[in-house]
């Protein structure tokens, strides 16, 4: 979803018409938990879409050897606090959240990865902007 | 004329007393630290930088990470996988 979301936001979030929520997928185990709680972990400095971002960014480089040294280094890269961002990290005290969102997820029936939602209605997969776009229109004029 | 050099002789000696109080010893019981002094945290040398997009993050009550406006009308939730 890096080439949609991005629009998204500089149009609808960045407008103040529209607040973008995340919420964890855990579909590939412990890489997919590692990930999740690094973005946690930077959301403790308030930078967790930073994370995100770059998370999506990297995912072969980064995310996918499932390395917690590479998700520090990437947390150094983006200037975070990196010894707070490491202790959170090796605790794993997001671990029981992420696992949490995850199972809320499926327990709803959100299966598809990404699936979206816009006020109650639901856009599953890697879709076109214009997609997404009327969706948000249509919500918006409700 | 000697009244003149009396009183610079005084200011003189003012001045030397005033520069001695205000210059900390280098050296000796008076110089030693009274507690153990501890380095500057990290986060007082790395600088945090602003989200991405430039717009505000905050979590929701039920702990889901949210950009934009509180008040914003449309609510747009991704679900995803970073792996």
């Amino acid at each position: 979803m890096l080439g949609t979301e991005p629009k998204i936001i500089d149009d609808y979030v960045k407008t103040g018409l529209i607040r973008f929520q995340f919420r964890h997928q855990l579909n590939y185990g412990k890489v997919s938990e590692l990930a999740s709680q690094a973005a946690e972990c930077a959301g403790d400095q308030k930078n967790f879409f930073t994370m995100r971002d770059a998370l999506f960014a990297n995912q072969a480089k980064v995310v996918t050897p499932g390395d917690a040294n590479l998700l520090k280094g990437l947390a150094q890269d983006l200037k975070l606090d990196t010894a707070p961002f490491a202790s959170c990290l090796d605790s794993e005290k997001y671990l029981a959240k992420v696992k949490a969102q995850d199972q809320a997820r499926r327990q709803a029936g959100w299966t598809r990865r990404p699936t979206f939602d816009i006020n109650g209605t639901r856009v599953e997969g890697n879709v076109a902007y214009e997609i997404l776009k009327d969706a948000v229109d249509r919500a918006l004029k409700q | 004329m000697m009244l003149y050099a009396e009183l610079a002789i005084a200011r003189l000696a003012v001045t030397a007393v005033l520069v001695a109080a205000c210059v900390q010893p280098t050296s000796g019981p008076a110089a030693a630290p009274t507690g153990a002094q501890t380095p500057p945290p990290i986060a007082a040398t790395t600088a945090t930088p602003p989200p991405s997009s430039g717009v505000s993050e905050f979590m929701t009550p039920d702990g889901y990470w949210v950009m934009g406006k509180v008040e914003a009308k449309v609510l747009f939730v991704d679900s995803s996988d970073f792996g």
